[in-house]
């Protein structure tokens, strides 16, 4: 048995409901999630909280909610959204098209799409609600033949691809996985197919034992999609902290060149200011923000408001604290409780800065007391502090270390990573193959219905290591089992 | 199809036409449709062709070898089964024939889902022959000739370049044809030297047709040339000729051409075949050694009985009627396998006498032990040949070692010591057809009015030929009749998979059916072949008013069924005797158990004597249905059945009252109850519940309506228990049916694709896929490749439409 439709958008278009971030990445004004095909709107409700049914080329409020939370919790409505609804056959691509806008943040945009998957979508190929949208008749000839390029192009970037992961790394991480699995699947049809020859039946205790050596390789290679996400797209970094603690110093002591303008100024820095820097060979956006504290004047406000933005939207934020306005009995300030509050549960590290101000003795009790007496200066944080001073450049070093620590999980790079979301969905989906089966095996669930879960893993398996079709199957068989009478 | 449609005789003036026109040409008979050959495949393929209202000829070498199983002595066996079954369903003849032949039947693989039973039969050989002749010599409109056939008569009609030229070309030609001279009527009957043209005249080797089909001359098959000199005029024909064309016989260092053993080779068409330039390839089969039951020590084997109550494969099938009889299973020694080791180079196979390539899945004795050296020993069986013969086929020791060897590895077994052999093993190379020359219909692409069926196109085993004989001969009576042709996809049945494997991508070993080719297994089933099949067989007028009668009847019986187990909330005082104490349940239970069954009489119930403590233990079932529904108050039955636990045979008992107007099930219900543990092998007189009811008990002597019963309720169960499942598979049969939607026109030209790999241009171009479904199952052909397909139908369909130009991409 095989599946080669499973992921072939020419053929299965009726059927898939196919999804997108519609817009380019990084963050705009809006960020569109896209849906197509026949469930749209069953997975559209169940990824948003609607305001009012959906109707043909309506749009309707609707609440982002963190899968997370619990139903009723109001704080975990993490965005808003206005969602579109265009019913078949009056759509772009003549299928029930759902386009979900929420405010642009990388994050949520990711956060939708990726629920949208586990609902049952399927992510969509480059250029494919176009492809859809031609072979509907929605364009005119012209357009056909851009798409016909694109599919074309395509072709050619997917055999390069396809022979990269052939020999390539991934490929050769997953292959023994998927040929142990193959081996289980051969196992079980042979029992089925040649039940008249001495071929035995494999009893529960063998499927479970080779399910479980299959397994965890895979869920091994699954932990590695943040890492190597993060490895192949890059992350932001946000800076953050009060007026004059030095962002913007610690800002182009990272990015080493005079970036931002650094006065002695509370308030320089008014919009954001971002840089793009590779760290460790991490691709990594710095941005430098404006100093949160009660605005003094319009731009000011505007500038905060980006800045609490870019702070929800980064991946790490890197809170800077002016050391030097503590003092040896001090202790925080208001505002940097505040930021420090806000960022229970994410990734984050601290800056100890402006330390070259600090006489010696005071620096040396505080570097102590940021361990010692911290219950007093930061209680309940439990983030990696760095002291630093970007005027000097002491601590840059250390604190470049630890945002490669904190970018990274601490794992090292190690050959074979999921670096795309596609390729981390294969092997979930893997995984859900292989844990159904052991259910089912476990529920003495006859071996031809064990085997559907098994090659939904295969299949899925199949994605990152080329095709297997029933003649391998069979092959495997021959070559395993003297069969035959 | 479209040009099979503007040629077709559909007035007067089109008959007087024709008879002016086979005069002419010579021909001597006239008929709508000939098979040649009658095999398994020839017998479906002129049954079909003579019950859909043609006058059909069925032409044999040999009257009395009609129908010969020249392998095993059996029909079914695991995905077989499924074919013969789709067969019957279809309206074929295959499983009545072995039904009432069979001699020992047993259910294959009831140890796992319903989804992968299978019946296989031991049938009588001699007898299946003479049944089949009697039932091909019973039909109207089918006259059985005994002649060889040398030649096909053809006429060429264009060439293929889409269908609207290829229509009006047919067309024109069809006018022509009658003043054709004495003289070009002559040599259209020889088409070697001068039909074929100069230029192709002895080219038609294999391989000669590597081009793509664009450049094909299509040409018509007018009739056929037998060796005594008569000319039969046939609108279609159909060839099934087996293992015959070039046949060439194989036994040890001996070798001969023949069609099989004792049977003369047909060489002539085999000749004339080549030369219609289709691509061939050389295939080998084999055989084992026939002993003497009368040598054979038979207290040395284990013996192997059938079922106790037999699956027939037929749906119409509701007696066995032949005695029945055991197999039995012998091992090979440390002995036997040093003689084959000592010998393996004397073996054609090894010595390098063979180039054919031999099915895997049923390999040499010799093949078995070189290639899995570590295994010490191989089953093998003693299966009868007949009831009236005391030949026993030796089925897993095919081989072509020579006769004396073969006699020395007999006689190493324990049993078979003084064991005589009456006919040696041998190997069969022979010629077939590739299959990517033909159209899902079964007719060769290229020519009109011809179809090929069975071992011709590269398969291997009776029933893989049946269901293709049929299937072709189906078409070749469509296209008689100007009727669009009939097929089966992927998700309809196992004969729908094996047109589509063979012509999406051919084979290069015999091929065999087997589950794992279906991706939509747990829906092709052999309960439901009927539901899936029988309404095109009663469409195509192949299944009678009683058959079509029963059918409905038994669809109406399991859905009352499955809509009983679905709305009846389970009651555990409902029926009698279902409770099942367990073995910790201690003598409390116990009197629950007759109190139930007390109240159960009470209320008009049956008397059922319960289970103990003890064979309920034996059975494995530790939780008590009582428990059950104790813990799941309001549960319809279907929600418990859903239970891994709770199986239909444990359920039925409770509702034999709602039950009572369906006597079958009723009975299964209360046999089940008692002999659960041994389903299978069922003995009347041990059954003998003294379950007297007036109206709702059937005494069941008649052991097929017992399977029928127990495989009906079963498969009302799996739909219930595995509704996830097989809801799963149904999205797929979706996806699979929308791509199958998607027809790929025959004007597509790949090579102008761009973007399209040469390889990919020259897998489309050779198979000529008719939708991107079919295109998906062409190996190596990538997703990628198949949106480009998809996007050039239209880009080239509007270009057509638009421009003067035929093709453009």
């Amino acid at each position: 048995m095989s599946d080669p439709l499973l992921n072939n958008s020419a053929a299965s278009a009726a059927v898939d409901t196919i999804a997108a971030v519609s817009t380019p990445p990084g963050r705009g004004g809006i960020g569109i999630v896209r849906l197509s095909g026949p469930e749209s709107t069953t997975i559209a409700e169940q990824l948003v909280r609607l305001r009012g049914p959906l109707e043909h080329a309506r749009a309707r409020f609707a609440e982002v909610l963190d899968p997370t939370a619990d139903e009723d919790d109001t704080q975990s409505r993490i965005d808003e959204a206005v969602v579109t609804f265009f019913a078949a056959p009056n759509s772009y691509t003549a299928e029930d098209l759902v386009e979900i806008a929420s405010h642009g943040s990388p994050v949520v945009l990711d956060l939708l799409l990726r629920q949208a998957l586990t609902l049952g979508a399927r992510l969509a190929e480059p250029g494919e609600f176009t492809q859809r949208a031609f072979i509907a008749g929605k364009i005119d000839l012209t357009q056909a033949e851009a798409v016909r390029d694109l599919i074309d192009a395509q072709t050619l970037a997917q055999a390069r691809l396809a022979a990269s992961q052939m020999g390539g790394a991934l490929s050769a991480r997953v292959m023994p996985s998927k040929h142990a699995l193959l081996e289980l699947i051969a196992l079980l049809e042979a029992g089925i197919d040649f039940a008249e020859d001495d071929v035995s039946v494999a009893p529960e205790r063998e499927i479970q034992r080779r399910i479980g050596a299959i397994r965890p390789p895979l869920t091994e290679l699954e932990a590695t999609f943040t890492h190597g996400r993060v490895l192949h797209d890059g992350l932001t970094l946000a800076i953050v902290g009060r007026p004059n603690a030095g962002k913007s110093s610690v800002f182009n002591a990272l990015v080493e060149r005079d970036r931002a303008i650094v006065t002695a100024i509370p308030g320089t820095t008014r919009d954001t200011v971002s840089e793009r820097i590779a760290l460790g060979g991490i691709p990594l956006e710095l941005v430098d923000t404006a100093g949160l504290r009660e605005a003094v004047d319009e731009a000011e406000r505007l500038g905060i408001v980006r800045s609490r933005q870019a702070l929800a939207d980064a991946a790490i934020v890197l809170v800077v604290i002016d050391a030097s306005e503590i003092g040896p009995a001090g202790h925080l300030h208001e505002e940097d409780r505040t930021i420090l509050n806000s960022l229970e549960g994410r990734s984050a590290l601290i800056a100890w800065n402006k330390c070259d101000l600090l006489d010696p003795d005071t620096e040396d009790t505080l570097a102590a007391g940021i361990e010692s007496s911290e219950p007093a200066l930061l209680a309940h944080v439990d983030l990696p502090v760095i002291p630093t001073s970007a005027v000097t450049g002491q601590g840059i070093a250390e604190l470049r270390e630890a945002i490669l620590k904190l970018a990274t999980g601490g794992a090292a790079a190690e050959p074979g990573m999921l670096t795309s979301l596609r390729h981390h969905r294969a092997v979930t989906q893997a995984i859900e193959g292989l844990d159904a089966a052991s259910a089912a095996a476990t529920n003495n669930i006859p071996h031809e219905m064990v085997l559907l879960d098994l090659y939904r893993a295969l299949w899925a398996l199949d994605s990152l290591t080329g095709q297997t079709t029933p003649d391998d199957v069979l092959n495997l068989i021959f070559s395993t089992f003297c069969i035959g009478k | 199809m479209l040009s099979g449609v503007l040629a077709q005789p559909n007035s007067k003036c089109d008959k007087i036409w024709k008879s002016v026109e086979w005069v002419y040409m010579g021909f001597t008979e006239e008929f709508d449709v000939a098979v040649v050959g009658a095999g398994h495949a020839g017998c479906e393929a002129a049954m079909a062709a003579a019950r859909m209202g043609l006058k059909t000829a069925l032409i044999t070498m040999n009257l009395d070898l009609i129908a010969q199983m020249s392998c095993n002595p059996a029909i079914g066996g695991i995905a077989k089964g499924h074919l013969v079954r789709e067969v019957d369903a279809l309206g074929g003849v295959m499983g009545v024939v072995a039904d009432a032949v069979g001699i020992q039947f047993r259910l294959l693989n009831t140890s796992r889902g319903p989804a992968v039973w299978s019946p296989r039969a031991q049938c009588d050989k001699a007898q299946y022959r003479v049944k089949m002749r009697e039932v091909l010599e019973g039909q109207r409109n089918l006259h059985i000739k005994q002649a060889e056939v040398t030649d096909l008569v053809l006429e060429e009609v264009g060439r293929d370049q889409g269908s609207e030229i290829r229509g009006r070309v047919a067309e024109d030609a069809r006018l022509v044809v009658p003043t054709l001279s004495a003289q070009n009527a002559e040599r259209m009957g020889h088409p070697a030297d001068s039909v074929e043209g100069p230029g192709t005249g002895e080219a038609g080797t294999r391989d000669q047709g590597s081009g793509t089909s664009e450049q094909k001359r299509i040409r018509k098959v007018l009739g056929l040339k037998l060796r005594d000199g008569r000319r039969l005029m046939a609108r279609a024909t159909v060839i099934t000729t087996g293992t015959f064309l070039n046949g060439l016989i194989h036994c040890g260092e001996e070798r001969y051409p023949a069609g099989r053993s004792g049977e003369p080779a047909s060489v002539l068409l085999g000749e004339a075949l080549r030369r219609l330039g289709l691509r061939t390839c050389r295939l080998k089969t084999g055989t084992p050694p026939r002993l003497d039951g009368r040598t054979i020590r038979w207290e040395a084997f284990a013996e192997q009985p059938g079922d106790a109550d037999p699956t027939p494969f037929s749906f119409r099938t509701t007696k066995i009627v032949q005695p029945q009889v055991s197999c039995h299973i012998a091992y090979t020694t440390p002995r036997t396998l040093e003689i084959i080791r000592e010998n393996v180079g004397r073996s054609a196979m090894y010595s390098g006498q063979i180039e054919g390539v031999g099915p895997r899945y049923c390999p040499s004795i010799e093949d078995k032990i070189v290639k899995f050296p570590d295994k010490t020993q191989h089953q093998f069986f003693l299966e009868p040949e007949g009831l009236n013969t005391h030949e026993v086929y030796v089925n897993g020791m095919s081989t072509s070692l020579p006769m004396e060897v073969q006699a020395e590895i007999v006689r190493s077994i324990p049993g078979l010591e003084d064991a005589e052999m009456l006919r040696p093993g041998y190997a069969i190379e022979y010629d077939a057809v590739d299959a990517t020359e033909l159209d899902r219909a079964l007719k060769v692409k290229c020519m009109e009015g011809l179809y090929l069926a069975g071992q011709i196109n590269g398969t291997s085993g009776y029933e893989e030929a049946a269901c293709q004989g049929l299937m072709a001969g189906i078409n070749a009576a469509l296209w008689v009749k100007g009727e669009a042709p009939f097929t089966l996809d992927r998700t309809e049945g196992y004969t729908g998979i094996l047109i589509d494997d063979l012509i999406s991508k051919g084979t290069n070993e015999p091929y065999r059916m087997f589950t794992s080719r279906a991706e939509f297994r747990l829906h092709l089933r052999i309960d439901n072949a009927d539901r899936r099949l029988t309404a095109y067989g009663r469409k195509l007028g192949l299944v009678d008013d009683a058959t079509w009668a029963a059918y409905e009847r038994k669809q109406e019986r399991m859905a009352a069924l499955e809509k009983l187990l679905k709305t009846k909330k389970a009651n555990a005082i409902e029926g009698p005797g279902i409770n099942h104490p367990s073995r910790d349940q201690g003598p409390a239970n116990g009197g629950q158990g007759s109190k139930i069954r007390d109240q159960a009489t009470e209320d008009g119930g049956l008397v059922v004597p319960t289970l103990s403590a003890e064979s309920a233990e034996r059975m494995g079932h530790p939780v008590s249905l009582v428990e059950l529904v104790k813990a799941n108050p309001g549960a319809t039955w279907a929600v418990l059945l859903k239970r891994p636990e709770v199986t239909i045979d444990r359920v039925l008992p409770a509702l034999v009252n709602e039950l009572r107007s369906d006597p079958l099930l009723v009975d299964y219900a209360l046999i089940s109850l008692q002999h659960r543990t041994s389903l299978s092998h069922l003995d009347d007189k041990e059954r003998h519940p003294d379950i007297g009811h007036p109206d709702s008990i059937l005494k069941t002597e008649d052991a097929v309506a017992r399977s029928v019963a127990r495989n009906e309720a079963k498969a009302v169960e799996t739909e219930i228990k595995f509704a996830g499942y097989l809801e799963q598979q149904k999205k797929a049969i979706e996806k699979l049916k929308a791509a199958e939607g998607v027809r790929i026109p025959e004007w597509l030209d790949y090579s102008v694709i761009s973007g399209l790999s040469r390889e990919m241009q020259e897998k489309l171009g050779r198979v000529r896929p008719e939708t991107i479904g079919q295109a998906s199952r062409i190996p190596g052909v990538t997703p990628a490749a198949l949106g480009l397909v998809h996007v050039s139908i239209r880009i080239q369909g509007e270009k057509r439409a638009r421009g003067p130009e035929v093709v453009v991409a």
